[in-house]
């Protein structure tokens, strides 16, 4: 018999007075999948992740989290969750350990058991050395470390991240990485949410694009490449003149073009024939690259280039 | 209970981190307060106007009973502002099976404490001056306590409502000055104006100064000790509804 989902929404919808940031989504996240929902600021992804966690009511449809629904069985879902929210809410005046220890007893664990669980974590994250130190002394990265331990640390069936790695640097986003591939391997369903491509597409099982309170596609970050994105992208940048005047000749040469302001992309299955006819054009060409399709060709296809304000 | 425990704990945790700082607020004030007036200026007030046992006897109960409630105010406001809008412990706990009615009555039992361990303080100097009259003494720092629990739900509804932390300071300030001035921690009631000594009555801080003074010196009677607890166990409860009804509200917002 197959196993329920660990979270499933129909219909689920979130209202701020007149306001509409969750516009009836559906999805479900299976036991043990890595998802993450990708979309733009103020698309609804950190709203759905708060309904999700029980911290938030929804206003309509249907969301079952575990078995269990958030609005009437809030304090039993939220104890077997693990939340990592966008900003970290860390006791900067206690040290890293105090955080643990003393979050940690709200979900009942002993006092022994806290203090190994968040010695164990220290260690998991690399925060050993700083575990009797303040939170107010640890950078941001440390800091962002310390929230995801802590989310961690009574050992959750489901662990939700909102955007774990913004604001880290490289060294710290692949030491986090590396933490987050080892608890997907170790089958806890996770559920991201991140504006980084790069992240979504190394650890993700299957994306949820959402744009204005929708659900816009769904599916494997590499389906959702060929589904949304052609094969290669040749971006093309002339000498002389604004993109915008000289792109119509080079309509047809691929699946579509798309007009940016200091180059042209065109959308191919075979990048190099582009790159071919382009010669044959006889432009004033400045430079050509040839790429493979990225997850942010999909996704700003289908969120658009605009930049909204949430 | 376990998550109001835990939320005692947390708060104990931070304390222990600080608590030299607190030391003069909570406690050397009222004892120079003691010293300064009740002893001092005691030597020139006789036992006319109801001022039974000495007047240091009379202040001093009075102040053990004030400490519960400045206390109860204090870390009832600024804090609960910050654990919303600085830090926000407050937010963080949203995540875990903590509601808001636990981290409501775990930050006052925490207050409660902090109140009861003060006015033991204020009770040893009080003592050592010779200003307890009846083994009924011990019961000031729970008076104490119960004082402080029963303003502080109100202030934390205050504070778990307010826009800055101006508008907590200020209502914190005001509650104190006021409550300090008309409860009849100085001087009994019964000098003021009818009209003003009426208005004592709504006071939580006047009923727990006359519920330390009967327990200071003995001479309690069984009715108005009932209707004296009964008021901060009212205040108390209401308080802590308030401040849930304020915090839910707040963090669903």
């Amino acid at each position: 018999m197959p196993h329920p989902p660990a979270v499933r929404a129909t219909g689920l919808v979130k209202t701020y007075g007149t306001s509409t940031v969750v516009d009836g989504i559906d999805f479900e996240i299976h036991p043990g999948e890595f998802v993450g929902f990708l979309g733009p600021n103020g698309a609804g992804k950190s709203t759905t992740m708060r309904m999700i966690g029980s911290v938030t009511r929804r206003s309509g449809g249907d969301l079952a989290v575990l078995g269990l629904d958030p609005s009437t069985d809030g304090p039993a879902v939220r104890s077997r969750l693990g939340v990592c929210p966008q900003d970290d809410l860390l006791d900067i005046e206690l040290s890293s350990l105090q955080n643990l220890t003393t979050y940690a007893r709200y979900f009942g664990i002993s006092r022994t058991e806290s203090r190994s669980r968040a010695l164990e974590l220290l260690d998991y994250m690399s925060l050993s050395d700083r575990a009797q130190d303040r939170v107010a002394s640890l950078s941001g990265g440390m800091r962002r470390r310390l929230t995801i331990a802590r989310a961690l640390v009574n050992r959750p069936d489901v662990v939700l991240l909102d955007e774990p790695t913004t604001g880290l640097d490289p060294q710290a986003r692949h030491l986090v990485w590396e933490r987050l591939y080892a608890l997907r391997d170790s089958g806890t369903t996770v559920v991201l949410t991140t504006h980084f491509m790069d992240e979504a597409e190394q650890l993700c099982d299957r994306l949820l694009v959402v744009d204005k309170g929708t659900v816009v596609a769904s599916g494997a970050p590499r389906e959702l490449i060929d589904r949304y994105a052609s094969s290669e992208v040749v971006e093309v940048r002339l000498t002389h003149g604004r993109p915008a005047e000289w792109a119509a000749r080079l309509d047809g040469l691929g699946e579509r073009t798309e007009v940016l302001p200091d180059r042209v992309l065109v959308y191919a299955q075979d990048g190099d024939a582009v790159a071919a006819a382009l010669e044959r054009l006889g432009l004033d060409v400045s430079s050509v690259l040839v790429r493979r399709s990225s997850l942010e060709d999909v996704f700003l296809r289908l969120t658009g280039r605009a930049l909204v304000e949430a | 209970m376990r998550q109001v425990g835990a939320v005692v704990e947390y708060q104990l945790t931070g304390f222990l981190r600080v608590w030299r700082g607190t030391v003069f607020g909570a406690v050397l004030m009222p004892v120079v307060f003691f010293l300064a007036i009740g002893v001092s200026v005691g030597m020139l007030v006789d036992g006319r106007h109801g001022v039974d046992g000495g007047y240091a006897s009379f202040v001093g109960a009075g102040l053990a009973v004030f400490v519960g409630a400045q206390i109860g105010l204090m870390e009832s406001g600024i804090p609960v502002f910050a654990a919303l809008n600085w830090h926000r412990a407050f937010i963080a706990n949203q995540y875990t099976p903590v509601s808001p009615a636990h981290v409501v009555t775990g930050q006052i039992a925490f207050i409660t404490l902090r109140a009861a361990a003060s006015a033991t303080i204020f009770l040893a100097v009080m003592a050592a001056f010779g200003a307890t009259h009846s083994p009924g003494a011990v019961l000031l720092p729970l008076i104490a306590a119960l004082t402080a629990a029963s303003l502080a739900g109100l202030n934390f509804a205050v504070a778990a409502s307010a826009r800055t932390s101006f508008q907590v300071e200020s209502v914190t300030k005001m509650l104190t000055t006021v409550l300090l001035l008309v409860s009849g921690v100085f001087f009994p009631v019964t000098l003021l104006p009818s009209w003003l000594e009426a208005v004592t009555w709504v006071s939580p801080l006047w009923h727990a100064v006359e519920l330390g003074r009967a327990a200071n010196t003995g001479t309690g009677s069984t009715g108005p000790v009932l209707v004296h607890v009964g008021v901060l166990v009212a205040c108390t409860l209401a308080g802590v509804l308030l401040a849930t009804r304020r915090l839910t509200a707040r963090l669903e917002s």
